[in-house]
């Protein structure tokens, strides 16, 4: 569905280079610090931005020549851009109407009243939650195959979070052959949705795993000087230096937990990936 | 193309009361002034008013969000084209319409076929002006395009001045005199044929800008 291969994007004080393959059905997660590429990638995507070298294609035609056919199955939401804040509901709607044959009228008029999105008020008046949920209503509503949503819950509370990942199951659960690609730094959001995790740093992806994996098998081994020195290095990934001795990264959390039982192993979810990994763990 | 027009239509449509002070203003002008000053101050307003939905897509990362819906660069260009053409032609009618309700109410004696040649001269230039503004609206933007425009026009003036200090103003005298000497259909046909040849070129230098533009 999305490839990209050795894609290299070069900026005066930045380079992306990346690769990556999500296939058909597939809800993959794009996690990383702020700045590290989520963004560039999501655009290089969509052909937005044009790469230096390497090849980015979806449905297996290049990025940058996706027919108008093509782009009418995916479906956008973008963290800092939509339309025009001076449109209102009912203006959206007519534009999307015109703009994909297959935008569900109904569903978009009852998901505005279930989400109490004013179809009266212009979009500047809306408060950050509703900016939020309209984004992904309109990437979602002409049933489009592939999502592509760079930070749609980023400044939101807990309950537009939520709101906005049942809307992503809920359109997951009508076709299994959709595909989703999800940016965020809001780990709890992706651990609950995501089949596998990227993890992007200074531009490059420098994990990719399944999301059950990371839950299961990954942890931090909380060790004193003593331990670290005898510590089995064959499974650490990340090491760091704390207050207390070491902080070490392993995705082989039974391993340790079998061969040294007074080790204290503490879960690894994706916030402690993205902290061990990027080098930010205090 | 029809939802790209659905937006800037309800774009336009939500700045009601600039619209509506338009059309009072124009009807004003229209019966206090005498002369041909509303068939070009009308349509450029309208030229203005549809090249100001560039704006509104510029606004916010805009272009990024508009480049993911099924549309190209290509198709908006022409939306543009198209879009800003409609705009001044039906401002120029509702000028031209002004226009004769003006002249009726003072004169008498009107020959329409007279009138002609001096309604559809504004339309070339008009189109000229179009031609010119797109492209810059497109690469600069808004608020950096008007510095252009205004460096482009100090540069027309200062080459004006140069010219007729080079070549003296008896000499370009006498052109105009020529040039008034000349046939109307070949002056029409050389000033339509000029129009739509910087049209065609303005249309593909937007389409490079926007292709170029990195979102």
């Amino acid at each position: 569905m999305i490839s990209l291969k050795n894609v290299v994007k070069t900026y005066s004080d930045f380079q992306l280079n990346i690769s990556m393959a999500i296939p058909k059905g597939r809800i993959s997660g794009l996690v990383g610090k702020n700045g590290a590429g989520k963004s560039t990638t999501i655009k290089l995507i969509l052909g937005l931005v044009k790469p230096d070298s390497g090849e980015a294609s979806v449905f297996g035609t290049q990025s940058c020549k996706l027919t108008i056919k093509e782009k009418e199955q995916i479906g956008v939401c973008l963290a800092d851009t939509g339309f025009s804040n001076q449109l209102n509901i009912l203006d959206i709607e007519s534009i999307l109407v015109k703009m994909y044959p297959g935008f569900d009228k109904a569903y978009f008029q009852r998901k505005c009243e279930e989400l109490k999105l004013p179809k009266d008020k212009i979009v500047k008046e809306f408060s950050t939650g509703m900016k939020a949920k309209l984004r992904v209503l309109v990437a979602m509503t002409h049933k489009a195959k592939l999502l592509i949503m760079d930070e749609p819950t980023a400044g939101l509370d807990v309950e537009a979070r939520n709101e906005i990942l049942d809307m992503l199951r809920n359109y997951l659960e009508e076709d299994e052959e959709r595909t989703i690609l999800i940016s965020s730094h809001i780990s709890s959001d992706l651990e609950n949705l995501c089949d596998d995790i990227y993890l992007i740093h200074d531009g490059k992806i420098i994990l990719h795993e399944d999301t059950d994996v990371i839950l299961d098998q990954y942890g931090i081994l909380k060790v004193n000087e003593a331990q670290y020195a005898t510590l089995d290095q064959t499974y650490i990934l990340k090491s760091h230096k704390e207050h207390y001795g070491y902080a070490c990264f392993t995705n082989e959390k039974k391993y340790y937990q079998e061969k040294y039982p007074d080790i204290v192993i503490e879960k690894g979810g994706i916030d402690e990936l993205i902290l061990m990994m990027t080098g930010g763990y205090r | 193309m029809a939802g790209l027009f659905e937006k800037d239509i309800r774009l336009l449509l939500r700045r009601k009361q600039t619209l509506v002070l338009f059309l009072a203003l124009a009807v004003v002008i229209g019966f206090t002034q005498e002369g041909t000053f509303i068939l070009g101050y009308l349509p450029f307003l309208g030229m203005m008013l549809t090249i100001s939905t560039i704006s509104y897509d510029e606004i916010d990362n805009g272009y990024t969000f508009l480049m993911t819906l099924p549309i190209d660069t290509k198709t908006y260009v022409k939306e543009k084209y198209l879009l800003c053409l409609s705009g001044t032609f039906i401002s120029w009618i509702f000028a031209v319409v002004l226009y004769f309700a003006s002249k009726f109410l003072r004169e008498t004696n009107i020959v329409i076929a007279n009138e002609v040649p001096i309604i559809v001269s504004f339309l070339p230039v008009l189109l000229l002006a179009m031609a010119i503004m797109i492209p810059i609206q497109l690469k600069f933007g808004a608020e950096k395009s008007r510095i252009v425009l205004l460096i482009i026009f100090g540069i027309t003036a200062i080459l004006s001045f140069l010219f007729e200090k080079v070549i003296g103003a008896e000499r370009i005298n006498s052109m105009i005199i020529k040039l008034d000497n000349l046939n109307g259909t070949v002056i029409g046909v050389s000033a339509t044929l000029f129009v739509i040849l910087a049209a065609i070129i303005s249309y593909v230098i937007s389409c490079k800008v926007m292709q170029n533009k990195e979102l």
